[in-house]
């Protein structure tokens, strides 16, 4: 028996795909000709992105969690430009799918909708266009109506189209919190309840800086974590442990569904850092005990816990995102947290790895 | 596609987004056997380069690769041979073992797609008035 290395081959029809991005990009110009438009540039990781509402109905939901990288300079080049519109407030039909129903991936990826060029995701069951030209450095991203946008959206807009954008780049959006101080910071990964909100809510309450606790933006060619969304996520049955912030929760009546979400402009805009060069990878492991320790770890352990979490989550360049993330823990020491129920103690353990 | 670290190797099918966590062992073999050699040949290298047991060697090869290609980590090569050589074994102190694969697939049910229950009058999906918009449940999204 002989064996070889497995690969796919996947048709490309990218003139289909460029014109149904070009289509679809007229309906924005359509809605944006109607309702107006507002603009707001965000500096991510030293870079201008540009982010163009048709209406006012998703700014309030896709902003708050971006305000922190607002600027009003105009002095850089726009590096991305996003188009963001729905149908429901614009009065602007969107054209047609061309594709049929049965052309939805894993991720809600179009089969023969996506190549070296442009990306389109539509995932039934989430209801959000997501296109990326990459040749124009222009993303689009449709609704039908803002009653689709689900509330985690909110807490972290535009995370697929950032990750196209990043793509091609030493950047790459990563689920994973960070926290530090000093400049210097700590990237705490893990998958959903393995304690990285409460590992980097414990450290913003206890006074270091903060870039995020679920998705932030990492550079692995200079080890450097970038924050992407200026919001807080809590268990509803954790809160308690955070009485500081249960006053600032955005969403107290819908708790039974959604996490509490606190916007933390608004309120610790203070700690909310823009970048920490890293120092260190740490993967939260909830113990149930009181103390907190750290035990170094192998890179191909926290390879294991970041790159399946964050590749699940992102469609596309799945490839990239293993590459990039093996770059950065080869790079960093890694560590278990065992976390702790003492969340000052929590807090000093991880600080410990960013003190001079 | 693999990425290599010491004592372990990551393999990821990125068509399924399964990770697989391997052994050095394992890890030689994925190698030989992506590079194209035959079954009998990498065992024939690995007895010799590991001073083990034949048997036992073309046993674990031979699980190893049923392993491997159930995961669709590698794909049967057309033909009955390659051509591919193998290259001569340098002798390990190491003790042979049958290799491990282990499967790290905590993140598929995120993959699931959810069905498409309609879809408007231009074609597009709509999402039936009682659900849920996050496949993994409210709340477990992020």
């Amino acid at each position: 028996m002989n064996l070889r290395a497995g690969s796919r081959s996947t048709a490309l029809r990218e003139s289909h795909a460029v014109r149904f991005f070009g289509a679809a990009s007229e309906v924005f110009d359509r809605a944006r000709a109607r309702v107006g438009m507002r603009e707001h540039d965000l500096v991510l990781a030293g870079a201008r992105i540009r982010l163009r509402f048709a209406g006012d109905a998703l700014e309030p939901l896709l902003l708050p969690a971006l305000v922190h990288l607002l600027t009003d300079g105009v002095e850089d080049e726009v590096a991305l430009t996003v188009s963001l519109f729905d149908s429901a407030s614009t009065g602007e039909r969107m054209v047609a799918p061309a594709w049929g129903p049965d052309d939805y991936g894993p991720k809600g990826e179009i089969v023969g909708f996506n190549d070296d060029r442009i990306r389109t995701v539509f995932q039934p069951g989430v209801d959000i266009l997501n296109g990326y030209d990459a040749a124009r450095r222009a993303g689009l991203y449709w609704v039908a109506s803002p009653r689709v946008v689900p509330w985690w959206e909110s807490t972290f807009p535009l995370r697929t189209m950032l990750h196209w954008w990043a793509a091609p780049t030493t950047l790459q959006p990563v689920h994973a919190g960070a926290v530090g101080r000093g400049g210097h910071g700590v990237l705490v990964a893990g998958n959903s309840g393995a304690g990285k909100s409460t590992t980097t809510l414990a450290c913003l309450e206890a006074g270091l800086d903060y870039a995020g606790d679920d998705y932030v933006l990492v550079d692995v060619e200079s080890a450097t974590v970038h924050s992407l969304y200026g919001t807080a996520k809590v268990e509803p049955e954790n809160l308690g442990r955070f009485p500081a912030l249960a006053p600032l929760v955005v969403n107290p009546d819908r708790l039974d569904a959604e996490k509490a979400v606190v916007l933390l402009d608004d309120h610790r805009a203070e700690r909310l850092v823009r970048s920490l060069r890293l120092r260190a990878v740490v993967l939260p492991n909830v113990t149930g005990r009181r103390g907190s320790t750290l035990t170094a770890v192998s890179p191909a352990a926290a390879i294991r816990v970041l790159a399946p979490t964050t590749s699940s989550h992102l469609p596309g360049h799945g490839r990239a995102v293993v590459t990039k993330l093996s770059r950065l823990v080869r790079e960093l020491p890694c560590y278990r947290l065992d976390a702790g129920t003492d969340l000052t103690h929590l807090a000093a353990t991880v600080a410990s790895l960013v003190e001079p | 596609m693999v990425e290599a670290f010491p004592d372990e190797t990551i393999a990821v099918h990125l068509g399924t987004g399964r990770y697989f966590s391997i052994d050095p062992i394992g890890a030689e073999m994925l190698d030989l056997l992506a590079s194209g050699c035959a079954v009998e040949a990498v065992a024939t290298h690995l007895t010799a380069r590991y001073d083990a047991d034949a048997a036992v060697v073309e046993d674990a090869v031979m699980d190893f690769a049923g392993r491997l290609l159930d995961e669709g980590l590698i794909l049967p090569a057309p033909g009955s041979a390659t051509g591919v050589v193998v290259p001569a074994p340098v002798r390990s102190s190491v003790t042979f073992s049958a290799p491990t694969l282990s499967v790290y697939s905590d993140m598929e049910d995120l993959l699931l797609l959810d069905p498409i229950h309609d879809v408007d009058e231009t074609g597009w999906p709509v999402r039936a008035e009682s659900a849920d918009p996050d496949p993994a449940g409210p709340r477990h999204a992020a």
